[in-house]
């Protein structure tokens, strides 16, 4: 088949030549556009008027073979250019009985390994100690060799053994005829006088609103999702007055506990009364108190606070405690330099600086953090002064003035 | 080989043959299963891209299956008591927990659980170089504009589908992705606290939000792809897939390989192949390890926290944007609204609509089929390099932390680099890039007109030193070339029945309804079966 096909390429070729792949893209083919049949689609070698044994002397190195010159240049040297170029050289698998043998011997080996694979899968899988480490990369190992097996015999059995060929297929072009378009026109129109709507206003508004209506029934199940309206929630947190600032395990956080330079993530025990009279402080640890509670308490050096106007004494001692959560995107802002004195937000770089209030400094984060107030009380432990912070805390929203 | 004609009918038909008769029987299958089996596919890699993102589709199906048996979304806190010591003790919601339990105490559990997030991560990977290949090749170009409109939808559910992913384990990482998504939908203008109250019922973190991100991402999305992916194969199959020009290929054809069974084999392997490369790297390759995050804290945080690679340039975008926070009339408009909500909107829609303003521009109303190298379309290259380089530095800002720390640098020289360079580079690229389309253009216009230089000095008798130009040669098909049709009818030419789709199937309708001898002669002889009439 190829050897044949290989010789009819060069007759049928020379008319079609064009000069560089840049040419062959604006004119692929004959100006008519129709593809010729059969092996007659292949390119053929252009006219070339070369003279070179008659010609002028030849200097110079013989040419290097490129991926542009291979298909012609040695056989366009030796032989007339009515020769020209055709397919590809078919390959060992069609001529070579032997590498036919080869190919069906390595595609079939890819098949055992296959095998091999699925087997080591399903032994790993059972039998295998499933707390090791080998567990998991035996498993995606032997996975792979079970498909990839599957895979790298099929391409080999394609590429090297099913017949080399290109089949053309012709387009159709997808507008139909202007009659079959005017037919289905005049179809549609009929049908739409049939129903009379163009004449019926009453009908046609009616269902028009009845339709609207209908589908402004959509927002009832999206308003269903939620049974908490938002009002003033994200006013508020769980801080109150008086409430004794603890660590995430609990422990109330005294005077002395932080060093100069450290920091403490902490969260409100709000003071509950027993019967008995004794004050009783209750953790606010569940993740809906943190997300909103979370605040670092940071212990400056002395006179180094630069309180803002009417926060002189919102802190202790040079303890101050800002909102953890980040006024850009909600992150807790957990990393502290306490050379620079900032605090820096992980998620996408806001720093704030804690000596000014904790001012956005750099970065997406346009507030400052809030700031809550602190005391000492008789026992030494932390409280929030006067309760809740007095601004919204974390990221900004529509309603936040 | 040739066309041959049809052999007479096998009188006594084994299994395969009696099967496919008791279907034609029934559907009338066999014209329509010769047109398909004979559908020509043209070869190059580029076209192989798209394949990758199918193939890794169908993983993402097979492993999702697996993992949904046994994971539970669910916000029930319980207390850890599995095989992974260092969290043994610690409150944690269920969610978190049946993923650790899949991890560590499923049988092939972790496999399959690292080959789902390989797979989604191939997956959008896949979508975004198909989608360059697409759009550098001029390939959604009419008639293809609506494909490219799903293909775009594709991408962007392909995104939020990962984003759903891997936020559901519920572990510190997916955690501080989800309070930034709520902060996202917080800061919408006049219903953003709805909004985020609406998605998350309630204030952040919310109530049993995670079931519903579950049906979101099992259920929901999931079930859009397939239809759009559905649709985006069978519009490609209908309208036939475009192709490189090359010798003796036209507007008018289809030079490849037929689906049976050159092209089912090397796809069907290929499928096989990229599964195996999943598994490889779900079995060897260690990702989104949530046990060494540990569980929702909303005080806590992971320094040099990344999401998946897909979502980086909105987190870049996040970085740079200025701290523009707009106040006034007792009202907020938050900055990260811009950078996560306005920004990414205007890019998804130029993206959308770039088909249809590229054809208003040029003023082309043309169908192509065949596709351009960039360099033939210079200023829709430069275009294309100027979003990549936009995108990507949006998509290193948005790791801009790690890099500062990895090379020292100052983080917030690195920010800056990213605005200016955000702006400034862009353009820049589009200026180079087109400059050298334009540039390659004449040096393939020098070669048609003059040849390509040998390195062949030759002396002319007047003793004037001339180099020899060689004429570039025309490619060369690589294969021979053969007709569609294995086997021809005599009457039914090429198989293909004259028009369209639609009017063939205009036509079957339609003969339902008229005398039979109305009706155009079928080729074979099953025509007589049918009812007289239809009345």
């Amino acid at each position: 088949m190829s050897k044949q096909d290989d010789d009819n390429a060069g007759p049928g070729a020379p008319d079609d030549s064009g000069g560089s792949i840049f040419d062959r893209a604006k004119h692929p083919v004959k100006p008519s556009g129709q593809p010729a049949p059969g092996s007659d689609v292949s390119a053929g070698g252009p006219e070339l008027s070369q003279g070179h044994d008659d010609g002028p002397e030849r200097l110079g190195t013989p040419e290097h073979q490129t991926d542009a010159t291979r298909a012609g240049s040695t056989v366009l040297l030796a032989e007339p250019p009515e020769r020209g170029v055709g397919v590809r050289d078919p390959h060992a698998e069609a001529l070579d009985r032997r590498a036919e043998r080869r190919a069906e011997r390595q595609a079939a080996f890819w098949f055992v390994i296959s095998i091999i694979g699925t087997v080591g899968f399903v032994v790993t899988n059972f039998v295998g100690d499933k707390h090791k480490e080998y567990y998991t990369p035996a498993l995606g190992a032997a996975l792979a060799l079970a498909v990839g097996g599957i895979g790298f015999g099929i391409i080999i059995w394609a590429k090297r053994l099913m017949p080399h060929e290109e089949a053309v297929q012709e387009r159709h072009p997808f507008r139909s005829a202007d009659e079959e378009i005017a037919a289905t026109e005049e179809t549609v129109a009929l049908g739409y006088a049939d129903t009379g709507l163009a004449r019926r206003p009453l009908i046609r508004r009616t269902l028009l609103g009845a339709g609207t209506v209908l589908g402004a029934l959509l927002v009832v199940p999206l308003l269903n999702l939620t049974n908490r309206k938002p009002g003033k929630q994200l006013g508020h947190t769980h801080w109150v007055k008086g409430a004794r600032l603890v660590t995430g395990e609990g422990t109330p956080v005294r005077l002395g506990d932080i060093s100069i330079g450290g920091i403490e993530t902490v969260f409100p025990a709000v003071p509950v009364t027993e019967p008995d009279g004794r004050v009783r402080y209750e953790p606010q640890l569940t993740l809906h108190q943190k997300a909103d509670s979370a605040t670092v308490l940071i212990r400056l050096g002395p006179d180094e606070n630069r309180p803002r106007p009417g926060r002189e004494n919102w802190a202790y001692d040079g303890h101050v405690a800002y909102s953890k959560i980040c006024t850009h995107a909600g992150c807790p802002v957990s990393l502290y330099e306490a050379q620079t004195h900032h605090l820096l937000c992980p998620c996408h770089q806001s720093v704030f600086d804690v000596l000014d209030g904790c001012r956005a400094i750099f970065g997406p984060a346009s507030r400052s953090l809030p700031q809550l107030a602190i005391d000492v009380d008789a026992d030494g432990y932390f409280i929030a002064r006067d309760g809740d912070f007095t601004e919204p805390i974390g990221p900004a929203f529509w309603e936040r003035s | 080989m040739t066309t041959v004609p049809p052999p007479p009918l096998v009188k006594r038909p084994g299994p395969v043959r009696a099967l496919n008769r008791a279907a034609d029987e029934r559907f009338g299958t066999q014209g329509a299963l010769r047109r398909n089996l004979n559908k020509v596919f043209p070869d190059h890699w580029s076209f192989m891209i798209g394949e990758i993102a199918l193939y890794s589709f169908v993983i993402l199906v097979l492993t999702g299956i697996y993992l949904t048996l046994f994971f539970d979304p669910s916000n029930t806190e319980v207390v850890y008591d599995g095989s992974y010591v260092p969290l043994k003790g610690v409150e944690m919601s269920r969610a978190y927990a049946s993923t650790l339990e899949i991890s560590f105490d499923t049988r092939a559990g972790l496999v399959f659980r690292q080959i789902h997030h390989w797979a989604a991560l191939l997956f959008v990977a896949s979508i975004l170089v198909h989608l360059m290949r697409v759009f550098f090749t001029g390939a959604f170009r009419k008639p293809r504009e609506v494909n490219w409109l799903i293909g775009v939808g594709l991408f962007v559910l392909g995104i939020l589908e990962g984003f759903a992913g891997y936020s559901l384990p519920d572990d510190l990482l997916s955690g501080t992705g989800l309070r930034i998504a709520s902060s996202i939908a917080q800061s919408i203008p006049v219903v953003g606290t709805w909004a985020s109250f609406l998605v998350f019922n309630g204030e952040w973190p919310g109530e049993n939000f995670i079931p519903r991100l579950y049906v979101v991402h099992i259920l929901l999305v999931p079930g859009i792809l397939l239809a759009l992916i559905g649709a985006h194969l069978g519009i490609l199959w209908h309208q036939k897939h475009t192709d490189f020009p090359g010798p003796g290929k036209t507007e008018h054809n289809v030079v490849g390989h037929r689906v049976f069974p050159v092209f089912a084999a090397k796809s069907s392997g290929f499928f096989m192949l990229v599964f195996a490369m999943l598994a490889l790297l779900g079995g060897l390759a260690q990702i989104n390890p949530i046990w060494a995050f540990g569980p929702y804290d909303p005080a806590n945080v992971s320094s040099a926290s990344q999401p998946d690679w897909y979502i980086g340039f909105l987190d870049g975008s996040t970085r740079l944007f200025p701290p523009w926070e707009f106040r006034g009339l007792g009202h907020t408009v938050p900055a990260v609204f811009w950078p996560t909500l306005i920004l990414p909107g205007i890019l998804f829609t130029l993206l959308a609509v770039y088909p249809f303003i590229e054809a208003k521009v040029t003023g082309d109303k043309e169908s192509h089929n065949l596709l351009q190298r960039p360099r033939e379309a210079p200023t829709r290259t430069g275009l294309g390099a100027f979003a990549i380089t936009f995108y990507l530095v949006l998509w290193i800002s948005g790791g801009n932390d790690v890099i500062a720390k990895t090379f020292d640098i100052s983080l917030n020289a690195m920010t800056w680099a990213g605005r200016v360079g955000a702006i400034v580079l862009p353009p820049i690229v589009f200026y180079l890039t087109r400059k050298l389309c334009i540039h390659l253009q004449e040096r393939d216009r020098e070669i048609a007109e003059h040849g390509i230089e040998t390195g062949i000095i030759q002396q002319l008798p007047n003793g004037e030193f001339v180099e020899e130009h060689r004429p570039k040669l025309p490619p060369v098909p690589d294969h021979p070339r053969v007709p569609t049709d294995r086997v021809a009818l005599p009457s039914a030419g090429d198989g293909h029945a004259k028009g369209a789709l639609v009017r063939r199937a205009g036509r079957a309708v339609s003969g339902f309804f008229v005398e039979e001898e109305e009706r155009q002669p079928e080729p074979t002889g099953s025509s007589s079966q049918h009812p007289e009439g239809g009345h």
